[in-house]
């Protein structure tokens, strides 16, 4: 182990720490350009950065999200600038503002990632019927709203509305499992 | 201002989370953030779940971040000797370990085998291990998107490439099918033979020949199990991929090509540096003039470059000349064999090559093609490359023209594309009269898709129908379709057509005689708009009349 923590990063181990690690970069990159569309090409990035930058690095085993974070945060940083300068003002100034809430905490990029997407499945098995069609019908089947309108003789307003309304559910009841497995864990 | 709670806080949210808000509904939504506590919350929570739900109805990596140590934000300086700081994290760092080629024709790194031998091989195996990995990840990605690829190209949200230029391109079936101008959302494209250039919204070009199986995977981001690609990579686009099942090739500004088979995968370096990686071995670094092979056995030879191979975008502009060209030729020979056919009494062609349509006339070429004045209707892009058409996607568009004479038979081909069946009758064609002259005819296709010819009686109760069952279900939207309708006197019937099968067939008892007269190309209710639309949604080619029944075959082959 001390071994390890005193070796250069090499282009091999970047890549393992890369696979490794890739749930947390996705949510720390969505932490600092919070949209989803930029999210595969900051990944990316990072990936690229990591191994054309491998052999300058020192590899620290208990540094390592602390690397990865900065890394991240920069790639975010240059795409979030080139992003919100395309978008017309209001919705550059609804961007910023979203980015800027921090003391919500809810984008906030965590080791606890997994447990959030693990609660998310167990959720969805809780929903409606008609609203889990929903959901899979948007994430899965990748159907439009405008062609759901059709489907479900509802007007697009109203799919938006109850869309928020069951990603809001969803949100209270991951909250509610993380919550509880914290409680049912032995304390020490 | 109303509490968050309302309905349309949370329909402005759903927008915002889906890319499909206005910049005033962005100010609405301001407003409640600005005076609603929890309207933060709820719109970050939205984000976030659609991020969540987004990455669990993907393929991929599952293993979970067992990560100790802190999550903190550390300077990068903090992790690098102080000695060799580089700031521009993407300045591309040079080897000062390089690659050897050996005599056995293969690439080795053996000062850094010889330094560390054990350690090297552990990591060489964690690394073949997790680019297999990563190989996995891709087929599966790729099969997944294929199963569930929507093909609605008004996605333009989640787009990463725009269609710029196709080269006689033969697609393996109609779902299959790509059109010029169309963006790309991440997914596959497969096509058989031909060439096919894609722009990336970061500048990137990619042109792909054919067969291919290539994956757009985001901006940056593809995979290539087969076919020939060029790329030219614009600077947005730095770090560019194109993975294949042999290796990956990682651009650092450049301008390459690869070509992958079943069995190899070869790349040419054209202009400036490529990075080549293939698992279990060192990372290979290519530079102008350079190119390597990686074969089954995953053996890399360096081999001669083949730079005629690349595809530049002048040698693309210059095919794409040649191609109209010929596509022009194969028009001219096709009408006039056209106009040999007995029979024919009309023939309105809005599907010449953009020069010579006239917008506002169908008539050109020989005195067979009767004038049709138009009204209302737009230019559209035609079938093939360089054609046109015209578009009947307004409530008040329609063509007119009139055709003299009463017939025993009749027979109407017509060349035509449907976007969509808005009206309970989408009207090919029809007299404008209908429900006045005995002998009218109205052809329409219904709202489930249905054809539906009607012929009018000496009274309007006395009007007859005749329905297919569903021809034009919502998939074949948007694609061109030939469709006819033969009324048959001679064996008293009326049949239709669709590309050139018979679809139905029905005893025809009436014995007035079918006229054509002041006859409505589109549309029907052109003094009533607003009120009952008829028009098509859609787009025609051609239309042709006949005074006689037409053979299965002689519809077929026309």
């Amino acid at each position: 182990m001390d071994e390890l923590n005193t070796i250069r990063l090499t282009q091999d181990l970047a890549t393992d720490l890369f696979l490794q690690n890739i749930d947390f970069i996705r949510s720390v990159a969505f932490e600092s350009a919070p949209s989803r569309s930029l999210q595969e090409d900051i990944v990316h990035d990072v990936y690229v950065c990591l191994i054309e930058n491998a052999g300058k690095w020192k590899y620290d085993e208990s540094k390592k999200l602390a690397l990865l974070r900065s890394i991240t945060e920069n790639m975010s940083a240059r795409y979030w600038r080139s992003y919100i300068s395309n978008l017309p003002e209001s919705l550059r100034i609804l961007a910023e503002k979203i980015q800027a809430a921090k003391e919500t905490g809810i984008l906030q990029a965590d080791e606890s990632e997994n447990l959030k997407i693990l609660a998310l499945k167990l959720c969805m098995e809780k929903l409606s019927e008609p609203n889990r069609e929903l959901v899979e019908m948007i994430y899965f089947g990748q159907k439009k709203y405008t062609d759901l309108t059709q489907e479900t003789s509802k007007s697009l307003g109203a799919l938006y509305t109850q869309m928020s309304r069951i990603r809001d559910s969803l949100y209270r009841c991951i909250e509610q499992k993380t919550k509880s497995e914290d409680e049912n864990e032995p304390s020490a | 201002m109303s509490p968050p709670h309302e309905k349309s806080f949370y329909d402005l949210v759903g927008r915002y989370v889906h890319g499909d808000i206005t910049p005033e509904q962005a100010n609405d939504l301001l407003r409640y953030l600005d005076e609603e506590p929890d309207a933060m919350a709820i719109l970050q929570r939205n984000l976030l779940l659609d991020l969540y739900l987004d990455r669990i109805f993907t393929v991929r990596k599952k293993d979970v971040i067992s990560a100790s140590g802190g999550c903190g934000s550390l300077p990068l300086s903090d992790f690098i000797d102080s000695s060799e700081f580089d700031p521009e994290l993407n300045t591309p760092i040079v080897c000062s370990d390089p690659l050897e080629f050996t005599a056995d024709g293969t690439w080795i790194r053996q000062s850094e085998q010889k330094k560390r031998p054990n350690k090297r091989k552990r990591i060489l195996i964690y690394s073949g291990f997790a680019l297999s990995f990563l190989i996995v990840i891709f087929f599966s990605v790729s099969l997944i998107r294929m199963a569930f690829r929507s093909n609605d190209p008004t996605d333009s949200f989640h787009s990463v490439a725009v269609v710029a230029d196709l080269i006689d391109v033969k697609w393996p079936s109609e779902e299959n099918v790509f059109k010029r101008g169309q963006e790309l959302p991440e997914g596959p494209i497969v096509f058989q033979s031909g060439l096919v250039e894609l722009l990336y919204h970061n500048g990137t070009r990619i042109v792909l020949n054919g067969p291919c199986e290539y994956l757009v995977r985001g901006g940056k981001n593809s995979f290539c199990s087969e076919g020939r690609i060029s790329a030219a990579v614009s600077p947005a686009g730095k770090g560019f991929e194109i993975a294949t099942p042999f290796g990956n090739v990682v651009d650092l500004s450049t301008e390459f090509f690869v070509e992958v088979t079943k069995t190899e995968c070869r790349t040419d370096v054209i202009k400036g540096r490529v990075q080549f990686s293939v698992p279990e071995l060192p990372i290979i670094s290519l530079s102008l003039g350079q190119a390597a092979q990686v074969d089954l056995h995953r053996k890399v030879r360096e081999i001669p470059s083949k730079p005629d191979q690349y595809i530049s975008r002048k040698e693309m502009e210059k095919r794409t000349e040649e191609n109209t060209r010929k596509i022009e030729s194969e028009n001219r020979i096709r009408y006039e064999k056209q106009e040999t056919v007995p029979g024919l009494i009309a023939s309105f062609r809005f599907d010449g090559e953009e020069t010579r349509t006239v917008l506002n006339r169908s008539q050109y070429g020989k005195d067979l093609c009767q004038k049709a004045d138009l009204s209302g209707c737009r230019s559209g892009d035609g079938p093939l490359a360089g054609t046109r058409s015209i578009a009947f996607d307004r409530d008040n568009a329609f063509g007119r023209s009139r055709i003299i004479g009463k017939y025993d038979s009749i027979s109407c081909v017509v060349y035509l594309r449907i976007d969509r069946l808005a009206n309970q009758g989408n009207v090919i064609c029809a007299n404008g009269d209908f429900f006045d002259h005995a002998g009218s005819i109205l052809w329409q296709i219904s709202r489930e898709g249905k054809l539906q010819f009607f012929l009018s009686g000496d009274k309007p109760s006395e009007s007859v129908r005749f329905e297919s069952p569903v021809v034009l279900p919502r998939t074949h939207w948007g694609t061109w379709i030939k469709l006819a309708v033969v009324a048959d006197r001679g064996n008293n019937t009326i049949t239709q057509y669709c590309d050139g099968k018979k679809i139905f067939q029905e005893e025809w008892k009436q014995t007035q005689k079918l006229q054509l007269e002041d006859l409505m190309l589109g549309n029907l209710t052109v003094n009533k708009v607003g009120k009952n639309n008829r028009n098509l949604n859609g787009a025609i080619r051609n239309i042709s009349f006949f005074d006689r029944a037409l053979t299965a075959e002689e519809i077929a082959a026309w």
